[in-house]
């Protein structure tokens, strides 16, 4: 059994440090794959994100989820070929870009213990408020900044994902983490920058209307 | 300031599984996602920083995992 890692060009076929790690081809392009973990766990889903971010670190990249492996080289060659061009088509649509993760949430310094249901009520409310708020104000600051912004699904909390060309990930991270500094009832966290993986599937190009 | 800088680093380890769990290319017919065994982590912002005696189990509850499809 081998683990698919991530697809690429074949023209950018990165150099692997690990030596473990291998190279398929087949057309244009080219999936990094390597040795099944014999279980899987917490730290190997960390190990399989790791080797993705050192690729996509150098060239772009489809990331391949965590799990999937295939049963031999053959296999795997074949899921090239087979998908290789809807994964061509996917590719050009992240060209250039990596994604960043943006969390928001209501400062923790402004709970208070709700001391009634209604008043609890009260306060999910005005967190939703807040939350909806910074939306807005997000979609504006990001708006044209980004390729693509995605909504993704968070619980009592607001996480956007953003497809920004590599040379605006640091410009992007500023002007978000300036905005967060400037807002006393919300926290803001901002990582990345990651491989696209909320960019990889049809109907993750067109964004959210912020 | 350390406190605050290894919040961050759990942060990014929470997002990077996030990502590589819940996301990325999904190939279906005879490849198995073998996941099975997988502490899923998916944490909202506040139980991430919040400091470890006040973020306790009911941080790490079904709520963390609400909406998040795999």
């Amino acid at each position: 059994m081998i683990t698919l890692y991530a697809v690429t060009w074949r023209a950018d076929t990165p150099d692997l440090g690990e030596d473990e790690l291998g190279v398929l081809a087949d057309g244009d392009l080219a999936m990094v794959v390597g040795p099944a973990p014999a279980t899987t766990s917490r730290e190997d889903a960390l190990a399989h994100g790791r080797i993705v971010e050192e690729v996509a670190s150098a060239v772009d990249v489809l990331p391949i989820r965590y799990g999937t492996t295939a049963t031999d080289t053959d296999e795997a060659r074949s899921l090239l070929r087979e998908h290789g061009p809807a994964w061509a088509a996917r590719l050009q649509k992240v060209e250039g870009c990596a994604e960043l993760a943006i969390r928001v949430a209501p400062s923790a310094a402004d709970e208070v213990r709700a001391a009634s249901g209604a008043e609890h009520l009260a306060q999910l409310v005005s967190r939703s408020r807040l939350l909806n708020a910074a939306e807005s104000e997000l979609g504006d600051l990001l708006t044209g900044r980004c390729r693509v912004v995605r909504r993704l699904a968070g619980h009592e909390e607001l996480k956007l994902s953003c497809l920004v060309e590599r040379a605006q990930v640091e410009p992007v991270r500023s002007e978000l983490e300036e905005w967060g500094a400037s807002r006393d009832d919300l926290m803001i966290s901002v990582t990345g920058p990651w491989a696209p993986y909320s960019f990889v599937a049809d109907g993750q190009d067109a964004g959210v209307a912020l | 300031m350390t406190d605050l800088s290894v919040a961050a680093d759990d942060v990014a380890l929470v997002d990077l599984l996030d990502r590589v769990i819940g996301e990325g290319v999904v190939i279906g017919g005879d490849i198995v996602l073998s996941i099975a065994g997988v502490d899923l982590v998916y944490l909202g912002l506040r139980a991430v920083l919040a400091p470890a005696h006040v973020a306790g189990p009911s941080a790490i509850g079904a709520d963390a995992l609400a909406g998040e499809a795999l």
